[in-house]
């Protein structure tokens, strides 16, 4: 919270918090994000837990939810509407572009609604509030490691060996989350004071997916759109992805240059917005 | 400077009126409002919100170790002082200096998952309160055993009862240890064996040395615990120091309507050459207030007007008090405790003085009566209300059990327990605990 100052004299060993009002844009008191790394982890454990709790399948969910979605969709875009992958099987690209975009919707949609849906915590004890989003957008990476399981049976099953460019996953993993908790600090923020938000969110995230390269390859956009396409930073983890997860498959690194820029800008703003909105959570909420 | 734990300097908060019905707001009313306002010549000026202070100018200290009470109105700006301590929200102007690690319990069981377990939320709970993991490890079979739910402390919170969850919930927060902790009514809940445990724990707490900070509607809680209070009105501090005083103050402000409009009333029986006219309910000093206290003493004071001219002989005037369910409770009459002739001409009044008033905390009601020699004059039923704050009657700290509130009339006893099997043992005779 950036009306706060931690005093740290050595005498007395009390420590000493100044509430007052607060000054400035850029104060991010990453801090107090520190000190409460604790709550962080039981958030995410508790998002973890109680989604698989009273389920039949249990955290087998992580897993039966993109392979379902994969052999649907498959049937309807590859079978019946004769999408090509260029030239890999069809359940392996898609799915390997689903696995990151189950990640991006799922985190998107809680670190979205993850203020308005703990509003009483919000109203009733301090935390930096920052760790709410944060939270939500790490909880769903458990469903990303379980649904990156049911990938290699995949893989198995077609007879793909993958190559030493599994290891840059987590690079495109961390970026997927970087996006995603980016997007959600500014939508998490909206929702308090729009509740339009709400509504909007579930269509906003079905509109990405189609803006996103997962049931079709980037080359089938035309060559002209590809520069605004790659503003986009959804293509760049579903590239990535691809590049890491099949062999073979090709990426012009290039493009990941207009995404990384717009990751930033939404990151950077969208923090700059929270910080400032932070604020008056507790009374409007 | 190294023995204060709270210094509040001139701390005020401001709110929007706006704010509370903004919070539905939607993005096409924003958008809308920015439209209409570009069609207008230099933009308009959007109508500006009417705004008041929730809380202005308030200052205070706290000493390390102190237990502080926040009494005050609804809407006296009592939790936003909370809230503003606990950095919950932020002040608008002023500053706070807080020396020490703060807890609040603006509510017990706050981030309780209904489908984690009892041992998870505990986890859970005492995370959000700032608590760390080790620290709960170590203390988890204390707050289990203060909590009383041992055998259901595997199952889903959602199948517990209100009462095991509210047990459980103050289990976890009764064991925090910082410096300074901020309770808003948690003695509100749970039964009455259960408050008075927390009672027992917060006075422990409090003789810790900690610093505690109070906010309750019961009286017998602050002042049980509190050497001084703050009373709050209209966000600013009306009232600070000494406990016994500021509750005095704080019953003095509940003007309620306790003496009004009696005049008015239809719902009269008897020949009205005499009539009641209002009712004062007074403290020992004949000042009016709006509440009695439990346990001081009370004057209640009836005015009446009898028709011009003419003189009342044999008169009694009387009143009684009913309880929540309507019940008669007890009466007082001139009559009874005094038979010495009452006559009554023009305009005057009667004072009924009650020493140690004897009634639970709630909302009662006078019913009135006059008559002259055997004629009723003026009898109204439910004439007004009478409002009592608990407060503790037996220099105990306890409180009557709930379910008696506006409900029991207090007698002084004593007890004593002896043993059936033997003549020779004499009683044991009851301690004060």
């Amino acid at each position: 919270m950036s009306a706060l100052t931690i005093d740290q004299r050595p005498s007395p060993t009390l420590p000493h918090v100044r509430i007052q009002p607060a000054r400035g844009l850029l104060d991010l008191d990453l801090g107090a994000l520190w000190q409460y790394r604790e709550l962080i982890y039981i958030l995410v454990w508790r998002d973890v837990t109680v989604r698989y709790k009273q389920t039949l399948l249990g955290v087998a969910w992580a897993m039966f939810q993109p392979v379902a979605t994969m052999l649907i969709f498959t049937v309807v875009f590859s079978v019946m509407g004769k999408i090509p992958s260029d030239g890999f099987p069809y359940p392996v690209f898609l799915y390997a572009g689903l696995l990151p975009w189950f990640y991006v919707s799922q985190a998107l949609s809680r670190g979205g609604t993850s203020l308005v849906g703990e509003a009483p915590l919000i109203s009733k004890v301090y935390f930096p509030r920052l760790i709410l989003p944060l939270s939500s957008t790490i909880a769903p990476l458990v469903d990303l490691v379980l649904a990156f399981v049911a990938f290699l049976g995949l893989m198995a099953w077609f007879g793909i060996i993958p190559t030493w460019r599994i290891l840059s996953l987590p690079l495109f993993g961390m970026l997927a989350a970087t996006i995603t908790l980016a997007a959600g600090l500014w939508i998490s923020a909206l929702y308090v004071k729009y509740r339009d938000v709400g509504h909007i969110l579930p269509m906003f995230i079905q509109l990405w997916m189609f803006v996103s390269p997962i049931l079709y390859p980037v080359s089938k956009v035309p060559e002209s759109w590809r520069a605004l396409y790659a503003m986009n930073p959804v293509v760049s983890v579903v590239e990535g992805f691809r590049w890491a997860l099949i062999p073979g498959f090709h990426v012009d690194f290039m493009m990941f240059l207009p995404s990384l820029a717009v990751v930033f800008v939404v990151f950077a703003g969208g923090l700059i917005y929270f910080r400032s909105m932070e604020r008056t959570f507790a009374d409007v909420i | 400077m190294s023995d204060i734990a709270i210094k509040a300097d001139c701390l005020s908060k401001h709110y929007r009126l706006g704010t509370a019905s903004r919070q539905h707001n939607t993005l096409r009313d924003h958008l809308m409002h920015r439209l209409r306002g570009l069609t207008r010549w230099g933009g308009g000026r959007p109508e500006s919100n009417p705004s008041f202070w929730a809380l202005k100018d308030i200052s205070f200290e706290v000493k390390r170790g102190e237990v502080l009470g926040i009494v005050g109105h609804n809407g006296a700006g009592k939790s936003t002082l909370l809230k503003i301590l606990s950095r919950i929200t932020q002040p608008t102007t002023g500053t706070a200096d807080i020396y020490g690690r703060v807890s609040s319990l603006l509510e017990v069981g706050t981030g309780f998952h209904s489908e984690l377990s009892g041992r998870e939320n505990i986890y859970l709970n005492a995370a959000m309160l700032g608590m760390r993991r080790e620290e709960v490890r170590r203390k988890f079979d204390e707050i289990v055993a203060f909590s009383g739910v041992e055998q259901f402390i595997d199952t889903p919170v959602k199948r517990y009862s209100s009462g095991m969850y509210v047990r459980l919930a103050f289990a976890v927060a009764a064991h925090l240890e910082p410096e300074i902790l901020i309770v808003d009514e948690v003695l509100a809940v749970g039964d009455a064996s259960f408050q008075q445990k927390c009672l027992g724990k917060m006075e422990e707490v409090s003789r810790s040395g900690r610093t505690v900070l109070i906010v309750s509607h019961n009286m017998t809680v602050i002042e049980g615990l509190c050497e001084r209070a703050i009373l709050l009105e209209k966000g600013r501090v009306a009232k600070i120091g000494n406990t016994h005083e500021v509750v005095e103050g704080y019953a003095d402000a509940i003007r309620g309507l306790a003496g009004t409009e009696i005049e008015a009333r239809h719902d009269r029986e008897g020949l009205g050459e005499i009539l009641l006219t209002r009712i004062d309910v007074m403290d020992r000093d004949k000042h009016p207030v709006a509440a009695a206290i439990t346990g001081r003493d009370v004057v209640i004071r009836m005015h009446y007007r009898c028709a011009a001219g003419k003189e009342f002989k044999n008169c009694r005037v009387s009143i009684s008090v009913n309880g929540r369910k309507g019940q008669d409770l007890f009466v007082l009459s001139t009559d009874i405790v005094d038979p010495k002739p009452l006559t009554l001409h023009g305009e005057g009044y009667v004072d009924f003085i009650l020493p140690e008033l004897p009634l639970t905390g709630g909302a009662y009601f006078f019913q009135s009566y006059i008559e002259s020699n055997g004629h009723a004059q003026d009898w109204i039923k439910n004439v007004a209300p009478f409002s009592v704050l608990d407060a503790d009657y037996y220099g105990t700290g306890k409180l009557c059990p709930p379910g008696w509130e506006a409900n029991g009339v207090l007698v002084r006893y004593r007890w004593e327990a002896g043993e059936a099997r033997s003549t020779d043992v004499l009683p044991v005779h009851a301690r004060a605990s």
